[in-house]
């Protein structure tokens, strides 16, 4: 319990660190929002200079920063120069999309990753352990915009067999409550919008779920490999235990571990990833966001999704270390 | 298209006309269309009530006129039916098509754009972005208007006037209603510009503009600063904002629910998936044919143009030119010559493109063709001098074309017979030209060292001087040489005062970023300043001649290209034109299924 909270109170100091660095960076590298603001328009100083004073730009680093913080404490993240609207009410518009699309991606990989994995670790060195590892190299070195393409020309386009892009159809009128389509579908008991939505979540959550799928299937494997051979995997085997009993009570629970830790990484993998996907699929995500807000220079708004992100993160490695002491009591000791 | 547009005229004419005897009647009624020319004194409503035997159906002969002149150019272009001119060519629909005509159809059916953005905002005073613009033209109108030739019509207003030379006093056209049933009036001009006058405005309206005066509710005063003779290319900027409504909703309020005169109406909007609008019906220039009108942000090519393919999208636009030559059926391509001129900005403080020479080298040295050519697939004209064939005070200036020679032999008399090397800035989109630029260079020995970065570093490189050569663009949707020559070309744009003593020549200002390739020239300036002043258009013309001829020859620009606007339909879409500053434009369009 004390080793929790201990992990709460850090959070603190990781998010602080967080915010400087970004802070530091966006106004380290080259590009001037109220420049970019005017580029083509002819601006005179006087107008250019009223802006930033509008802005708050003219004020020296250190006071900007401040000013951030003490705001940002009071949920205030400020207001995006592009869109002229509060950080916060852009980053939560938008994040049920891409939490949607994550999940529905973490749960494709781990469907893809598991039985691939513990198969392969079963039959290792066999011919299906080659395929599958062989598959697995490859997939990790397939770029996701290039799969994300690939399956919009093909199952979209030439198979008509799913949607390419967008979440909905626009035919479908669905009330929307929580932000979450399949959610708000199922609530307002709205079967084609739930067919609708759910269609439009395939081909994204498969670009983005087959990337992650590859490393944790090689992951799964090693890391069942390792338990396989150990003293007490021998002992249950000796002891006569069915082959069945001993992989599922003995292996994989303690194959688990590392696997759990796989699945906290991979979510900010994900989100990470999702500012591609989100671009290839026209999914109105965060991450589709935050890459605008960059292009543009847009401080406040960069600096509020990667808090943003940042703060997701360290929750999910919270959640994930919280797991590990119900998964194996002894950590709590630590 | 038209052909095709009146067959089904034809068709429905018998049973329209039929349930319709009282609209068109009486009066020597004409059975075959005619044509007529407009003699002083007259009105549209007089011929109409003459040939067709009642006045409202003006809007028939408009129509009908503005048809046929798409294909036969002697008749005239109706844009304001209430201005017409002697000598003019009208064509006089016969009564059946009239009667057709004077039943508006219902709008109907949906239209889905794909963009690569979505918009920024739906408070006009804020919009960035072609993206953006498109979907606030369809909500909002202006004041005066482009039509799709780009000649600026009235709209919102009925005409103007100079009473004086900074005094600009618009007329307001009379019963146009916002969408919410507020009538449009002088207040809301003022308040519309008084917002754009703000300090967090990005406007330049804030620049030319001193005060807006309401004479009375349809008569408006803008009063400039000082004379500006390109003025109305801003009025078409402008989008009417009813006062009443903002300052009862706030500007959240009024962000997240806009209200305007345009042809359609705001309905829904969730951000990066879709913006729906739909068909104003009482709309004061007539209802639109579309129902509804769905904007879909996709950012990527590939993406884009597989939703187009797929039937769920009807048109696209920003279309890579590779895939012009693959589109399947039921695809149509539409291309205009877009507003932008691509260059490559030298500076001309920095060695060894200080020497005029060497410019005028670099001039001769590009094959702008064989890049339009492969780079490009041919979507894409030369430019001979910074401004295009359709902007105001364009003269062609013919006095570089690909010649290695020439240039090899001005490299030789500036000292660089063998070559120099030299550095080249530019962003992603622009990586293929540029290595076709530097190829093209190494020809006559210069070695170009491609620098491809991200927009905005390029743009915090080049504009305050940094960069010894930079790749990109400038567009001129202003179609007037104020709007290119006194921003690139002037050498105390933005305050700059690039002639100015040392140290006050806006190099490596970042704040302001106006020095660019640095080029100034005392008479070039005088030109330019007295074009700007100057209201008689003739006399305007020959000061941007002389500024061009300076410009071309001293050449701070390696003068590229203009590429066009390409865009994809399906074909149920009809009555679409693409217009060359890249709006788009529904009024008149219409969906088949």
């Amino acid at each position: 319990m004390q080793y929790l909270l201990r992990r709460i109170v850090l959070i603190v100091p990781v998010l602080f660190g967080v915010s400087v660095i970004v802070f530091t960076i966006m106004h380290v590298i080259p590009g001037d929002p109220v420049r970019l603001m005017f580029a083509g328009t002819g601006a005179t100083e006087e107008q250019i200079q009223a802006m930033r004073h509008a802005l708050g730009l003219d004020r020296p680093l250190p006071v900007q920063y401040v000013n951030y913080v003490t705001r940002a404490i009071r949920g205030d993240l400020g207001q995006s120069i592009h869109f002229k609207q509060p950080v916060l009410q852009l980053i939560l518009e938008r994040m049920p999309a891409t939490i949607e699309l994550t999940l529905a991606s973490l749960i494709i990989a781990l469907a893809i990753a598991f039985p691939i994995g513990i198969l392969s670790a079963l039959k290792r060195y066999t011919f299906i352990d080659y395929i599958v590892m062989t598959g697995a190299t490859l997939g990790v070195s397939l770029p996701t915009f290039w799969v994300g393409i690939l399956l919009i020309m093909l199952v979209a386009v030439k198979l008509g067999w799913l949607p390419g892009f967008g979440r909905i159809d626009y035919e479908v009128h669905l009330q929307r409550i929580t932000g979450f389509l399949l959610v708000d579908s199922l609530l307002t008991w709205n079967i084609p919008a739930f067919k609708s939505a759910f269609t439009h979540l395939i081909l994204p959550a498969l670009a983005l779920g087959t990337a992650i799928a590859t490393f944790s299937t090689r992951l799964i494997r090693s890391s069942m490999l390792e338990v396989i051979s150990q003293d007490y995997v021998v002992t249950a085997r000796a002891k006569g235990l069915h082959e069945r009993v001993v992989i599922a009570r003995h292996v994989l629970r303690n194959a688990l571990i590392p696997v759990v830790t796989l699945i906290g990484v991979q979510i900010g993998n994900l989100l990470g990833g999702a500012v591609v996907t989100e671009t290839i699929f026209a999914w109105p995500g965060i991450g589709r966001l935050v890459i605008q807000a960059i292009y543009n220079r847009d401080f406040l708004l960069v600096q509020g999704v990667v808090l943003f992100f940042a703060l997701i993160r360290v929750t999910i490695n919270l959640l994930t270390d919280a797991l590990y002491v119900w998964i194996d009591p002894r950590i709590s000791h630590v | 298209m038209i052909r095709l547009f009146f067959f089904n005229f034809m068709v429905i004419v018998a049973l329209v006309s039929a349930m319709l005897p009282g609209l068109v009647s009486a009066a020597p009624l004409i059975q075959e269309g005619q044509t007529y020319t407009v003699q002083k004194d007259d009105n549209l409503w007089a011929i109409a009530e003459k040939y067709l035997g009642n006045g409202i159906a003006y809007k028939a002969i408009a129509a009908a006129t503005n048809a046929k002149h798409e294909e036969d150019a002697t008749f005239a272009v109706i844009d304001n039916p209430s201005l017409i001119q002697p000598g003019w060519k009208l064509f006089i629909p016969s009564a059946q098509e009239a009667a057709e005509f004077m039943v508006a159809p219902e709008p109907t059916g949906q239209i889905v754009i794909a963009q690569t953005a979505d918009a920024n905002t739906l408070d006009p005073k804020y919009l960035k972005g072609r993206q953006t613009q498109n979907v606030l033209r369809l909500v909002f109108d202006s004041l005066y208007h482009r039509d799709n030739n780009m000649k600026i019509v009235p709209w919102l207003a009925t005409s103007y006037e100079n009473p004086d030379e900074r005094t600009w006093r618009f007329h307001l056209r009379r019963g146009v209603k916002f969408h919410n049933g507020n009538d449009f009036k002088a207040n809301d001009v003022k308040f519309t510009l008084g917002r754009l006058l703000e300090d967090d405005s990005q406007f330049s309206t804030r620049n030319f503009v001193d005060r807006v005066e309401v004479i009375d509710d349809y008569t408006v005063d803008i009063i400039t600063k000082e004379p500006y003779a390109a003025f109305m290319t801003r009025v078409v900027l402008w989008h009417m904002t009813d006062e009443e409504y903002f300052n009862e909703v706030g500007p959240e309020g009024f962000a997240s629910k806009p209200v305007g005169t345009g042809p359609f109406k705001f309905v829904e909007w969730i951000k990066d998936e879709q913006m729906v609008l739909e068909a104003n019906p009482d709309y004061w220039g007539g209802s639109p044919k579309i129902k509804t009108v769905i904007f879909k942000p996709i950012p990527e090519n590939a993406t884009r143009i597989a939703a187009l393919e797929t039937g769920d999208v009807d048109l696209i636009t920003d279309v890579p030119p590779d895939y012009v030559d693959q589109a399947p059926e039921g695809v149509e391509i539409m291309t205009i010559p877009g507003t932008r001129a691509f260059y490559l900005g030298m500076n001309v403080n920095w060695k060894p493109f200080d020497d005029v020479r060497v410019r005028q080298a670099m001039n001769y040295a590009v094959n702008v063709e064989t890049i339009i050519e492969n780079v490009l697939n041919g979507l894409a004209r030369p430019i001979d001098n910074p401004l295009l064939p359709e902007a105001f005070g364009y003269i062609p200036t013919p006095v570089y074309s690909y010649d290695p020679e020439k240039a090899k032999s001005l490299l030789a008399e500036a000292g660089y017979p063998d070559g120099f090397e030299m550095e080249l800035d530019t962003q992603p989109p622009l990586k293929e030209i540029a290595e076709a630029l530097a190829g093209q260079l190494s020809e006559v020995g210069i070695k170009a060292k491609v620098n491809i970065m991200e927009k905005a570093a390029l743009y915090a490189k080049y504009e305050p001087g940094f960069s010894q050569t930079f790749l990109t663009s400038w567009g001129n949707s202003e179609a007037d040489a104020d709007g290119m020559l006194s921003k690139q070309f002037y050498s105390n744009r933005y305050r700059c005062n690039l002639l100015g003593p040392e140290g006050e020549t806006g190099y490596g200002n970042t704040e302001l970023g106006c020095y660019y390739t640095g080029y100034a020239n005392a008479e070039v300036d005088a030109y330019i300043e007295a074009g700007a002043r100057t209201v008689d258009p003739e006399k305007r013309k020959e000061y941007y001649a002389k500024a061009l001829k300076i410009i071309v020859e001293e050449t701070p620009w390696v003068f590229l290209y203009n590429p066009s606007e390409v865009y994809a339909k399906r074909t149920r879409v009809q009555g679409w034109v693409p217009r060359s500053d890249a709006l788009i434009i529904l009024d008149k369009a219409w969906v088949t299924d």
